[in-house]
């Protein structure tokens, strides 16, 4: 039965469940959203259908978590729109993304515990949407991860910044342009990225952190050690194209 | 600060060495107070080390103000429909669900 409701949706795009309006189209267009992007998530389905007719807390009406929850879920809009954008790197599949978890997550919004973490939890559907679908049919394919960034280089960073030079990188990098910090995030390898968007820009512990990758706590450190110092080599090369910095790295160490 | 033959200097310190480990705990803040103000006492007086602090905090900064994006005021609409579509059929879903499929399949034979 609940199959061929999906079956139904999935072969006629759209307009006759929108006609037909309500919770039906709001099903559906989950399982066109699955359909039509080629790759179903196989919980998708099933769980949108289930949380529907078991979503009914004590005290509140639907009405009443409707308003509650776009008054707070929805105020993290532009943050997980942000987010979303540094998973899948273009704007179109960050909106698609987002209106997915977006709705994941009001169908599950009664199982979310008022007082307790909102954006976290918000994060942690981004998260897993974008691991269950998108991850596998990114439109640009995932680099190879940065150039392997060598040790030496690293090392040559780090000795180049105890030269005196320090003061000038920091000066340097304040004067980067954002689209060359986009950039750079971009190239370096996803989950190193997703570390260290979560920790600068949302300013989430590590225990957080942990708990939206869905990984130990000593990965989330060894992600963000390993991201900023590739992050920080790359950023320092456009700051040298740039001419931000003024003097070769090696002139630097070399005195 | 002294240079090994490559030209790489390398902290002489043990203290040194433990600030530069811990040095991301530190910027983000993932450590006890106790610890945090033993390092600013080793910073303010380690040039190489409150370097090293001032980049990471840099770097820290940078990455915040450049990556905050704002959505898109169509994507908010099309949320907002879908929440008002939901909470609109609420509770009469699971039954309402049925004779809508119904009507959505007859539709399409
Ligand atoms: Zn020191």
């Amino acid at each position: 039965m609940l199959v061929s409701i999906d079956t139904v949706a999935g072969g006629d795009h759209g307009s006759a469940c929108h006609a037909a309006g309500g919770d039906a189209a709001w099903g559906a267009r989950a399982a066109e959203g699955g359909a039509s992007g080629g790759l179903p998530d196989p919980r998708l389905g099933s769980n949108v259908v289930s949380e529907d007719t078991s979503r009914a807390p004590a005290g509140e009406t639907d009405a009443q978590r409707g308003r509650r929850f776009e008054e707070e879920a929805l105020q993290h809009l532009d943050q997980l729109y942000s987010a979303a954008l540094r998973m899948t790197r273009n704007p179109a599949d960050a909106e698609d993304l987002v209106q997915e978890a977006f709705t994941k997550a009001f169908a599950s919004f009664h199982q979310y515990r008022p007082g307790t973490n909102l954006k976290a939890w918000l994060y942690r559907i981004l998260t897993n949407t974008y691991i269950n679908t998108y991850r596998k049919k990114q439109r640009q394919p995932q680099q190879a991860g940065t150039p392997e960034i060598e040790d030496w280089q690293l090392a040559r960073a780090e000795a180049h910044s105890s030269t005196g030079l320090r003061s000038a990188e920091t000066e340097a990098l304040d004067h980067l342009p954002d689209s060359d910090v986009k950039e750079a995030l971009q190239s370096i390898p996803e989950d190193f990225r997703m570390a260290v968007y979560y920790a600068d820009v949302e300013g989430f512990a590590y225990k957080e952190i942990a708990e939206i990758m869905g990984t130990p706590i000593g990965t989330v450190m060894s992600r963000l050690h390993r991201g900023r110092r590739q992050l920080r080599v790359l950023l320092e090369d456009y700051a040298r194209e740039r001419g931000l910095t003024g003097v070769a790295p090696d002139a630097g160490a070399a005195s | 600060m002294s240079a090994d033959g490559a030209g790489v200097p390398l902290p002489e310190k043990q203290q040194c060495r433990d600030v530069v480990e811990h040095i991301y705990e530190y910027v983000d803040g993932e450590v006890t107070p106790q610890a945090l103000a033993a390092v600013r006492e080793h910073l303010l007086s380690c040039p190489p080390c409150l370097e090293q602090y001032d980049v990471q905090v840099a770097l820290k900064e940078l990455v915040r103000r450049c990556c905050q994006d704002r959505a898109p005021d169509s994507l908010r609409v099309r949320i907002l429909a879908q929440v008002t579509a939901a909470q609109a059929t609420g509770a009469r879903a699971a039954e309402t669900r049925v004779t809508q499929v119904t009507r959505v399949r007859l539709r399409d034979e």
